[in-house]
């Protein structure tokens, strides 16, 4: 509460303040340092936070050469500071709000007494300290393909990203966000690529939020959302490197946020989520295969389970002469209407995935083994559910996992749930109707005010070589139109088709 | 907000005026028998219990009546769960019953939207009901015994295809007669024995599985079947017949004005291998089954010349051969048809092509 007042109080005054009361409030912090002391004749006074500083930058790029290479110029000024000091950009100001906010993230001021009210500033944050050096990438695991992933460190992030585009055109345009985190917020885009209207929604929708603490991307990409009551995830987010880089050179805008190890791509249209990069390492005719093996999961997994409730409360006429046996006998001992039946297990299932979700790792592996095993086979035996529904929950449960992106697999698993009530309720006619309506739901979405169901509805044919199937790379020289990129060929389209069998 | 608090209260109500069948609290019956006896209708449902495993012996459920509405209510009396007919896949007609017309029972059928119209039908040559109790006692894992018989006959042998959907298609359409399998007790078995032939909805007589080939290809194209011919009188008993089987089979016909009267061209042509033959026939160098081949055509000819002559003296048109001259006479009249139906000069003309001899695809 009092550090809320603080910043709201700070806006109303006028900004400038004398700095000796800025110094007197970062006091307060016991890992506040202020160093005093006189060199050829000069006194200055050093002031940093010693928490967010690196120790070895403030003593040899700093301390050292403010202590040695003073007495040689007896005439140096603030502003001469560069000369003396080996750090980049040194930056001198009067500005009291600037100077705060540099302190806070890790520079060091540096303020001579016959120049009062004025410091210079040098960074010498500890950038990595307390961060992953390297990350494998594990939550978006692919067998081929590179395995490095981003880290909680911007900086690197951005590397990562220019090392693979390397073109003048990337464009990083960095803000910042939150209004207690001032977290750095970086848009990456290629300039003549990606459409300057989405570059402009992004930057307009960034600059609007008012938020404290921006913790993970994740927490922009809600405040970023176009519609804030949809269980679908409207942007991509990734912590693979070839998944950002594609997105940015197809022409959609990335963004990074620090201390989020993931990117956030828009505008993303719904069949983004299904496709993985190692759809793009295979030989198009498996990568096509397994995405295609995907898609079907996604139906089986939301449909499976609800057509079971439905099939059995309503439909009995449906079902094969040579499943009626087994599946009458399995179901003869359930004490349950298929419902109840259904949703048990359902929510076993999600249970037994939060806990190994939010277990040790090594916990959780047994966990999932040892209660998917028994709790499965003793709810068979109790007579609680049937077998055959057990294999039905199990393999729509398995068929949710395919889906690369987390977000997405979550919101299959979620949408599951209205489907079996519908069921429940309707049979049939209620599926269809569920249907009809996420079908409604998803034509009404939109990602950075792009249509969601893209290229479908709208319909754009020619970009169907990148949806279901994964064309190989002689057709896939041109970016997807509806993304409305400026430029509008990746590689040059003639040249890809050309066949050099001859001239080897 | 209450637009959507509205429309979940909508659905919910609305979601009680579903009539639920949990599939293991109905009785599902899975074959029915009708018949005709001392005046009274007997209704047998034949239904599985599967409590004890996936495969069971089938249960049957009997009960006299009236009339044969009453009958399902009656069997309902008898029964722990509701009766649903959803998975009814043969309804077995005695043959009594079936000579005082099935329609009643057919039209309800059509009307019946939880029964697939890939039903079977079929008649019983005495009752319906000893039938299905002789298939629910000597089968003991499959419980659909009876449908399984005339689709594996319909898939590989003589019988041509029947269903609930041709059956209405034939008696409703002016220019046919209906058909059904033929069932016969013998013993303790259940014999597949022809087609049951029908004028509208009456049982008229039967034809035996021999030449329910001839109708099978008679009726249109063909892929299967086997006929036994004889071909000569040389050697023993046995060593004078050879199994025709056939492996594609069209016919054509021709509808022509002969003087006063009509006459129909039936030209049928098989292609067909020849499966067994005896070993006289069996000469390198001689071509023998030219004759064969002659003797085969002639015989078939003559048998079917024989079926032809059978319809038309019952009068009943289970080829469908007044929808054919329909399809070539403008304003046909199926009364002026049918009268003449009995003098027309129906001609088959059999081309036998034999593809291969002896055992082998």
């Amino acid at each position: 509460m009092g550090l809320f007042m603080f910043w709201k109080k700070k806006k109303k005054r006028p900004p400038q303040r004398p700095i000796s009361q800025l110094w007197e409030k970062l006091r307060q912090s016991s890992d506040f340092v202020e160093l005093s002391f006189i060199v050829g004749g000069k006194e200055l006074s050093i002031y940093y936070f010693d928490s967010l500083v690196d120790p070895q930058v403030l003593q040899e790029q700093i301390l050292c050469h403010l202590q040695n290479d003073i007495p040689k110029h007896p005439t140096v000024r603030l502003e001469d500071l560069q000369q003396i000091v080996p750090i980049q950009r040194i930056e001198v100001s009067e500005d009291t709000a600037l100077i705060e906010e540099k302190v806070l993230k890790g520079f060091v001021a540096v303020s001579f007494r016959e120049q009062p009210g004025k410091a210079a500033l040098m960074s010498a944050a500890a950038e990595n300290l307390g961060l992953r050096e390297n990350n494998d990438s594990e939550n978006e695991f692919s067998v081929v393909g590179p395995k490095v992933g981003f880290v909680e460190n911007v900086g690197v992030n951005l590397h990562l990203i220019r090392r693979q585009v390397v073109t003048p055109n990337l464009v990083f345009r960095e803000m910042s966000v939150g209004s207690v985190s001032k977290t750095k917020v970086v848009i990456a885009y290629i300039d003549g690529v990606a459409n300057p209207e989405v570059v402009q929604t992004v930057t307009q929708r960034l600059e609007a939020i008012h938020f404290d603490v921006v913790f993970d991307n994740a927490i922009l990409d809600q405040l970023l959302a176009d519609n804030s009551r949809t269980p679908f995830p409207l942007f991509i987010s990734t912590e693979r490197i070839d998944r950002a880089v594609y997105a940015i050179v197809s022409g959609q805008v990335a963004i990074f946020c620090d201390g989020s190890p993931y990117a956030v791509i828009g505008p993303a249209a719904l069949f983004d989520f299904f496709t993985s990069p190692e759809d793009y390492y295979l030989p198009w005719v498996l990568g096509t295969f397994f995405r295609l093996i995907r898609f079907f999961g996604v139906a089986f997994s939301v449909l499976a389970s609800p057509i079971y409730v439905a099939v059995l409360t309503y439909h009995y006429e449906m079902i094969p002469e040579d499943l009626l046996g087994p599946i009458i006998y399995s179901r003869s001992n359930v004490p349950f209407p298929p419902v109840l039946e259904v949703l048990f297990l359902e929510i076993t299932i999600e249970l037994l995935r939060e806990a190994g979700a939010r277990l040790p790792t090594k916990v959780a592996q047994t966990l999932g083994i040892v209660g998917g095993i028994v709790i499965g086979q003793a709810t068979v035996d109790a007579g609680l559910t049937s077998t055959i529904l057990l294999i039905v929950v199990a393999l729509a449960a398995l068929a949710s996992f395919t889906t690369p992106i987390f977000k997405m697999s979550n919101t299959i698993r979620f949408i599951r749930f209205p489907f079996i009530l519908f069921a429940a309720g309707w049979g049939g006619i209620g599926i269809i109707f569920a249907v009809c309506g996420l079908l409604i739901h998803l034509g009404r979405l939109q990602s950075f005010g792009y249509p969601y169901l893209l290229p479908f509805y709208p319909l754009r044919v020619r970009n169907f070589r990148d949806t279901f199937i994964r064309s190989p790379y002689s057709e896939t020289a041109e970016r997807p139109m509806f993304l409305r990129p400026r430029s509008r060929f990746r590689y040059d389209p003639n040249e890809a088709k050309q066949k050099r069998d001859i001239d080897e | 907000m209450r637009r959507g608090l509205a429309w979940i209260g909508a659905l919910l109500l609305l979601s009680g005026c579903a009539s639920s069948r949990p599939i293991d609290e109905i009785q599902i019956i899975q074959q029915m028998g009708y018949d005709f006896e001392n005046g009274r209708y007997t209704g047998t449902a034949v239904y599985p219990t599967f409590k004890q495993g996936p495969m069971t012996k089938p249960n049957m459920l009997t009960t006299t009546s009236p009339t044969i509405y009453d009958l399902i209510p009656r069997l309902s009396s008898k029964s722990a769960l509701p009766i649903e007919e959803g998975q009814l896949r043969l309804i077995l007609f005695g043959q009594e019953f079936a000579r005082r017309g099935v329609t009643q029972i057919t039209h309800s059928l059509a009307r019946n939207n939880k029964v697939g119209s890939h039903l079977l039908l079929g008649v019983a040559e005495e009752s319906a009901r000893e039938l299905l109790k002789i298939t629910a006692k000597t089968t003991l894992s499959d419980t659909l015994y009876l449908p399984n018989v005339v689709e594996q006959n319909e898939q590989s042998m003589n019988l041509p295809k029947t269903n609930l959907h041709l059956f209405l298609y034939r008696y409703f359409s002016p220019g046919s007669d209906p058909f059904l399998p033929y069932f016969e007790k013998k013993g303790d078995f259940v014999k597949l024995e022809g087609v049951a032939l029908f004028r509208d909805d009456k049982y008229v007589g039967h034809v035996s599985l021999r030449d329910s080939f001839l109708m099978k290809i008679l009726l249109g194209e063909t892929k299967n079947g086997v006929y036994q011919l004889k071909v000569g009188n040389r050697g023993k008993q046995g060593e004078d017949r050879v199994m025709l089987q056939n492996l594609w089979a069209k016919p054509k016909y021709e509808w022509k004005r002969d003087g006063s009267r009509h006459a129909l061209d039936v030209f049928v042509h098989i292609h067909a291998s020849v499966r067994d033959y005896p070993s006289w026939l069996d000469h390198p160098g001689d071509d023998l089954f030219d004759d064969v081949k002659k003797k085969m055509e002639n015989e078939l000819e003559h048998n079917m010349r024989r079926l032809f002559r059978y319809f038309q003296k019952k009068r009943i048109d289970p080829l469908g051969i007044g929808d054919f001259v329909r399809s070539v006479t403008r304003h046909w009249d199926p009364d002026a048809f049918y009268r003449e139906y009995p003098d027309i000069d129906i001609r088959p003309h059999v081309t036998v092509d034999i593809v291969h001899t002896g055992i082998g695809e």
